[in-house]
């Protein structure tokens, strides 16, 4: 199953280390390693941040969150101090 | 070492002014499993009967348990380290599949499950530091085992130049950590799923928390001038959204879910057949349908934010346009059939 191809993620081959940590924590192995490690699934990738995080030279940035329409929509609405007070906290 | 006790110091700090409350957990959800540190892995008619109540949206935002470090079988010195969280189905998850010796180190995450935990940050780098700091894990190696899903609130590297442990990304899931401990890591162990097994598990909380607005609906079937058939509507337009919706999934033909949701309400005309005058309330009834699928991108495990945002900014405006025209539409049926 695949969504939207707009994922955000950016690599930075120059700057990577090959030291795989991305290759482990990506939940829908975006990346893979031949020679070097490759971005070779950019489609695939879900915002969720793990690689940004574990890269240790910040070769990878992307803009993290989740992808919930309901998140979207309270952070949206929470803009509204009338609002507030009917929207309660989803996972 | 003063390096790193003063970069700790710093991160105590971060984590006093980054606001998180932290709460005293009673034990009430594992008193009869856990004694001392050792953990029980039988199940008992109280776990059964909670966790389906928690899989029906019953007590979902309170199952938590307390902190600390637990023993998995009769783990010694050698024995690997987990790190989860504190939602009791998560822990049960663990008590379920692990089959080995553990020390398994509980940290606060709010109750919530692993993946959304780390998404929010709650299951994060200064949770985890602060957790290996306040406890003694009695082993020679020095090193853990996170699960491969708290990876979007960790970062491994600062863990280990703070506490010294070396960070290992586990399986994704717990059923495979045995085989992970002894063969080592195979691809399918990296891979999430969204399988229909996965899928029919998130079908209970959807089908309660629909049930509020389907009282409404009841209640709108009485109200003179709407169509009887107001609840039936809203009833297969929820069923639509709520169940055939995510069994489905894979084989829907849109990627926007909002669109998929509309397709499968055109169901909902089907109540023209009965009554003509329904026309406005089955209109709703589809927007109903779609905005749930739409809400269904929050359950998967393959939509990113930034294509939320993109399918929203499509789905939102035509679902209001939508919406004044069912309204509209509703209010001449309504005319002719009071008038």
């Amino acid at each position: 199953m695949k969504y939207l191809d707009v994922a955000t993620l950016k690599f930075n081959q120059e700057k990577c280390i090959g030291c795989k940590k991305c290759l482990e924590v990506c939940p829908h192995q975006v990346f893979i390693l031949k020679n070097k490690i490759e971005m070779a699934h950019k489609a695939l990738c879900i915002e969720c941040g793990a690689c940004q995080m574990n890269c240790p030279v910040d070769a990878i940035s992307v803009d993290a969150g989740t992808g919930c329409a309901t998140a979207v929509l309270y952070t949206y609405l929470k803009k509204y101090k009338f609002l507030r007070r009917f929207l309660k906290g989803t996972c | 070492m003063d390096v790193k006790a003063s970069r700790f110091d710093a991160f105590s700090i971060m984590f006093e002014v980054s606001g998180i409350k932290r709460e005293v957990v009673s034990d009430r959800y594992i008193k009869h499993i856990v004694s001392e540190q050792k953990v029980d892995q039988k199940f008992y008619l109280k776990d059964h009967l909670w966790n389906i109540g928690v899989r029906c949206n019953i007590n979902r935002d309170h199952y938590k348990i307390p902190t600390g470090l637990y023993q998995f079988g009769s783990p010694d010195e050698n024995s690997k380290v987990l790190v989860t969280g504190n939602y009791k189905l998560t822990f049960d998850y663990l008590r379920k599949y692990l089959k080995k010796n553990y020390w398994v180190l509980v940290i606060d995450t709010d109750g919530i499950n692993v993946w959304c935990a780390a998404g929010k940050g709650r299951f994060g780098t200064a949770e985890v530091i602060r957790m290996l700091k306040s406890v003694e894990i009695p082993v020679s190696h020095n090193e853990i085992i996170l699960p491969q899903l708290s990876g979007p609130g960790i970062q491994s590297h600062l863990i280990t130049q703070v506490t010294g442990k070396k960070v290992i990304f586990g399986p994704v899931r717990i059923e495979d950590m045995d085989t992970f401990i002894t063969d080592g890591m195979h691809e399918s162990m990296r891979q999430v799923n969204f399988n229909l097994k996965d899928r029919l598990l998130l079908l209970p909380v959807e089908i309660v928390s629909s049930f509020k607005y389907l009282l409404v609906a009841l209640i709108l079937s009485f109200v003179p001038g709407l169509p009887k058939e107001t609840f039936w509507i809203f009833l297969v337009a929820s069923i639509l959204g709520n169940v055939i919706h995510p069994i489905f999934l894979p084989i829907m033909p849109f990627r926007k879910f909002y669109l998929n949701g509309f397709l499968l309400s055109l169901v909902l005309l089907l109540f023209l057949i009965t009554n003509l005058n329904a026309l406005g309330v089955i209109l709703f009834g589809m927007l109903y349908t779609s905005f749930l699928t739409m809400s269904f991108t929050g359950s998967t495990t393959f939509t990113s934010l930034t294509g939320v945002k993109a399918e929203m900014d499509e789905a939102v405006p035509f679902m209001i346009k939508w919406g004044i025209l069912a309204f509209i539409i509703t209010t001449i049926n309504i005319l002719r059939e009071v008038l």
